[in-house]
């Protein structure tokens, strides 16, 4: 959550320094513009600026950092959407609310009736765990977790989780591209209206 | 203690200058907005013209700008 606020910081800060009015300094002297400040202000004014300085020489020094920095930001979001769609609503208290449990048959469902079972499989590690996965997928055709890695062709629960979280990432940044392309063409079919109009006027 | 602090307006906004560092023939000027301190920025004085305040050119010179704040605070 910190970095994230560190990242707004110096992408606001970056954005605004590469672009913005010309100032002609002689003229502001002219009309004698200044404020009095107190120095506190003045320095903690500046460290905000030097939080942000800090952050772009992480970036500079290292651009894998801000590319896992994106990646788990994607990821993390995935696992509470799944959360807060797939397992919160199947968690339910034990009679003497001191435990929870899952709702194992519905949650079941709920996977396989997804598109993308790896994906669905690989949240629900993530959010409940290998045991608990395990006794969920006891109630689907797979039999168990061993039973699905081995169908879907992974070697281990290692494979399985590194290769599926590559899988949704070139998902998503992937459907984000075509999203993008998307907005472009529809663009592009404006302009054409826009021809067709310019072409009946001359006529 | 209070310091008497040069005030300038960029894009209809009055900015602080907090500090300037000079490198290399170039002044980098560090500001805040008066009224919002989440609101800061960096520019620097056109190598022309050393009355011109303008923004920087491009993201290496913004971390160079970032770098000498840094080097400045630790020094």
């Amino acid at each position: 959550m910190e970095n994230e606020r560190y990242l707004n910081e110096y992408e606001r800060i970056k954005k605004r320094s590469m672009s913005g009015d010309f100032v002609d300094r002689q003229q502001a002297r002219k009309e004698r513009r200044q404020i009095r400040m107190q120095k506190e202000e003045k320095l903690r004014r500046i460290r905000r600026v030097v939080v942000a300085a800090s952050f772009a020489l992480m970036v500079a020094a290292s651009p894998v950092l801000i590319h896992n920095f994106v990646d788990n930001r994607i990821m993390d979001s995935l696992v509470m959407d799944f959360k807060t769609e797939v397992i919160a609503p199947e968690t339910h208290r034990t009679d003497d609310n001191q435990h929870y449990f899952y709702d194992e048959a519905d949650i079941a469902d709920k996977i396989t009736s997804m598109d993308d079972i790896d994906e669905a499989v690989y949240l629900l590690q993530v959010n409940v765990g290998e045991h608990n996965t395990n006794q969920i997928l006891e109630h689907t055709d797979y039999g168990s977790f061993d039973g699905f890695k081995e169908e879907r062709g992974y070697e281990s629960t290692e494979d399985f989780m590194r290769r599926t979280r590559e899988h949704i990432l070139d998902k998503t940044k992937n459907e984000e591209n075509h999203e993008l392309s998307n907005m472009m063409q529809e663009s592009d079919k404006d302009d054409s209206i826009e021809n067709d109009f310019q072409r009946m006027g001359e006529k | 203690m209070e310091d008497n602090v040069e005030v300038v307006t960029i894009d209809g906004k009055d900015y602080a200058i907090l500090k300037e560092i000079n490198h290399s023939n170039k002044t980098f000027l560090y500001l805040s907005n008066i009224v919002d301190e989440e609101d800061n920025l960096i520019r620097k004085l056109d190598e022309k013209d050393n009355n011109l305040i303008v923004p920087l050119e491009s993201e290496k010179e913004f971390e160079i700008a970032c770098n000498l704040l840094l080097k400045y605070i630790v020094n």
